[in-house]
This record gives structure tokens, sequence and C-alpha cells, in this order.
């Protein structure tokens, strides 16, 4: 249960706010967002108060060449208040955000050879998208091969393309004449992702 | 004829439980009707108020879920504390209404032991501090921050639960509660659940599941004792009694000593 978010193109100051209030909705523990900046990214994490109370983070997203990842977590791996846990992850240059649960995730790890630098599950997720050279197709089959089928969402970001894949749990793609976003709800005029698509932005 | 099954709190019993459902199969020809009917006394009901639901993840909020569905009303609200079963939370993510706000309250390890009196509630009125302090917490923060006229939720009378005249009833905080299925039997329950093939989370498998249902564990309730609650507890995830020894909770230390 958490609220992905995805941005993309022209975002102006105060676009983040009511996104995050959506976000929140389905991660009440805490909000993270990551974005690219003169070629570097900046990540920032924060515990979220209980909704409805106001949050607004510190760092805004916005500008013309807006590009990041969000993440609105309801923890269910580690400490809900723990937010070395928090997502998005920043792994080997890689952005990455997810919905849904990776079960024994230490196992997964284990397989792989993967070091875990957090208890969040979805860091194992986020290492086997690498494994994989960042193919979604195949970082499922692996991933349903291991623990069966089950529903996951995410977006993961490295340098000028974004991916984002859409498994079960909820994507919606908005889009209009100067500026994208995928978020984990519908909002007015977005279409859902559907179930074993893939997007592809490149910035 | 069925024999329906009693008050769930009296029915420890997993297998009286599982021996229910499989007679709710005998309602499969006209659970569709019963449903259909529940939909149209919603619509009745509710009219032209703003509702919206309470969502557990329990069989009976699942059931609920999937009739006010049909009934176009898609609006939820999950309440939850730090002290809930991972497994439980990981199984909400995969089955999560699309339209559900999750709401987390302040408790944790830390309002616990200072709260001893909460941990495994031996009697009515602590269990309902439960309830007040927790669900119905989250939910009127959620009907009034929304604005709902009504706040359905999955009360029955079978459960020993207060339903109210016709299944509406206010509560002092002018919360309006709607209890669609509230004269529904356990055996319905079952019979819907099958027809709309929805899965149920892992608690309804671990120790007096159907009787417990879901919820935070220390809420867990009708044990023998407080070291058999732990032992259940230990039983479902074991991390948790090790947690809540380290906390000084009492009885953990206990039950991890005992092995």
């Amino acid at each position: 249960m958490c609220g992905l978010i995805a941005l993309r193109g022209n975002w102006p100051r105060g676009s983040l706010a009511p996104l995050i209030d959506n976000a929140r909705r389905r991660g009440p523990d805490m909000f993270g967002i990551g974005w690219l900046t003169e070629g570097a990214w900046i990540v920032r994490h924060y515990l979220t108060p209980s909704w409805p109370e106001r949050f607004c983070p510190e760092h805004d997203v916005e500008g013309p060449d807006v590009w990041a990842v969000g993440h609105a977590r309801l923890a269910t791996s580690g400490e809900p208040g723990a937010l070395r846990d928090a997502q998005p992850l920043l792994i080997e240059g890689m952005m990455f955000s997810h919905n849904g649960t990776v079960y024994r995730h230490e196992r997964l790890a284990e397989r792989y050879g993967f070091a875990l630098d957090t208890q969040n599950d979805s860091e194992a997720l986020a290492r086997l998208f690498l494994y994989h050279g960042y193919d979604p197709a195949q970082t499922m089959e692996a991933l349903e091969e291991y623990q069966g089928r089950m529903n996951h969402a995410w977006i993961a970001a490295s340098g000028d393309q974004m991916w984002i894949a859409s498994w079960g749990q909820p994507l919606y793609h908005f889009r209009s004449r100067d500026r994208e976003a995928v978020t984990s709800w519908r909002s007015l005029g977005a279409k859902a992702i559907p179930p074993g698509r893939s997007i592809v932005w490149n910035r | 004829m069925i024999a329906a099954l009693g008050k769930k709190q009296s029915v420890s019993s997993q297998q009286t439980w599982l021996q229910t459902i499989h007679r709710a199969r005998e309602l499969e020809p006209v659970i569709e009707r019963r449903i259909e009917r529940a939909v149209e006394a919603i619509r009745a009901a509710v009219g032209a108020k703003q509702l919206c639901f309470g969502w557990s993840g329990g069989k009976d909020s699942i059931v609920l879920e999937r009739v006010l569905a049909l009934a176009g009303y898609r609006a939820c609200v999950l309440v939850i504390t730090s002290l809930e079963y991972r497994a439980f939370l990981q199984w909400a993510t995969d089955h999560m209404p699309p339209r559900l706000t999750v709401i987390r309250t302040h408790h944790d390890l830390g309002w616990l032991a200072a709260h001893p009196e909460m941990l495994f509630p031996s009697t009515a009125n602590i269990a309902a501090r439960w309830f007040r302090e927790v669900q119905h917490w989250g939910q009127e923060r959620f009907v009034k921050r929304e604005r709902f006229d009504l706040l359905a939720v999955g009360r029955r009378r079978k459960d020993g639960n207060y339903c109210g005249r016709d299944g509406i009833y206010t509560n002092a905080r002018g919360v309006t509660r709607y209890a669609p299925l509230a004269d529904w039997s356990h055996e319905e329950i079952f019979a819907a659940l099958r027809y709309f093939k929805a899965e149920l989370p892992p608690c309804y498998s671990w120790p007096r599941g159907y009787q417990v249902g879901t919820g935070p564990w220390p809420a867990r309730q009708f044990a023998e004792s407080r070291l058999a609650a732990w032992r259940e507890v230990r039983e479902i995830e074991a991390g948790i009694v090790e947690r809540a020894a380290s906390a000084g909770i009492p009885g953990a230390n206990e039950c991890l000593n005992q092995g």
C-alpha cells in the first residue's frame, strides 16, 4: 500500500502538495521525493503526520524540466518511523519507488548475492531490476518464479530514462501539453496503465 | 436447512467455523439474490447522501466492499496502528480497494507499555476502548474531513454488535453508522465470499482466527490466559514477542523464557 509519483516536464511551484495529499492516503508513514538537478539525483525523505494533518515538504519540485520520482510509504517491513527504509531508494545511481510486497526479501537477496543497505523489502526488487538490466518483464518473471504471482508497480529512473511498470498495482498516466505524471490513484484525465504494461520515458 | 452458527465470541473452534464454511455452500443458489436485495436496500437507505465505508480487511468488510461497489460506493478508510501483524499489512497491500485511505494512529509499543491494561482485553470495556481509540477515531477523522453523511460498516448482530434500528445509528460524536449487513448470518457471509471469489487475509488460518478476526495483535481477545495469548502471537509472528519483551510489555519475557 503505497503512493507512487513520477513527474516529467513543466511543473509550477505548488504542484507537489496536492499530489502528496493523495499519495499519503495510500502511504501514511513517510514521504520521499527524488529529483534530478544538474545531472545529479537529490533525494529527501520525511516522516509524515497522520492524515489529514497538513504536510508540506521543505523542498518543492518545480521548473520547466522536472524529472522526479516520489513515494508515500506504508511500512510493511522494518519500523514505520525508520527513515532509513524510506523510498524512493537511490541505488547505484537509480531512483526507485515500489508498491507491493517482496516476501522473505532477505532470502531473495541471498539467492542473488545482493548486499542490502536497508530493511525495506523493495530494495531487493530494485537490485533485481538492476540485475536484469532494467528489463521489467524479466524482473517480474524472476520475482514470480521466486514468490509466485503478486501485484506490483514500480517507477525506476536512471540518468535520462525512467521505467514505469504496472503489474497489478494501480498506476494512472496523465498527460497534458507540457507535462506528464504517473500516480497510484486516478485523477482527472488520467488513464489506467494496464497490468503487464511498461512505459519508458526519455528525458 | 442450515443450523446457523451463533455469536462469534463464543465459537473458538476453527473446526466449527470450517464446518460453517462448508455448510454455506448450500446457500449458493440463493446468495446472488440476497446480494441484489442488499444493493437495493442500500440504495434506498442512502438516497442522495454521501456514503463511505470502513474497511478492515476482515471477511465482513470484504463482503461489504463488494456489495457497496455494486451499489456504486467505493470510498473507504482503513485505520491501523503500529501494532499490526506484518503478514496482514502485506496482504492488505496486495488487496486494498482502489479508493482506500489509510490512517495510522499513535498506538505503538511505547504506548502499550504505558497502558498495560489494554493488553489482551479480558473485559468488554477494554475491548470497546480499542475500537474507540483506533477504528472510531480514524473513521471519524475521515468522515468529517471528507464530509460524508454516512459511514457503512460491516457490523452484524450475529457478532454481538449493536447495529441500531434499521441498521443505522448516530453516536455521541455525530458520526452516523450504517450496517447494511446487520442481519446477515455467518453462513451468508461465507457464501458471499465464495460468490465474489474473494481471498481472505492470513489471520483466518491463525490460532482461533475466525473468533479473533483482524486487528492489532494486543487487542487479541478470548484467550484462556495472558500466557496463552502470547503463545498464539508467538506462533503467528515470533518477532512481535521479542520486540515486546524488549519494550517491557508484561508477559512477553515469560513467554520467551518458557520456550
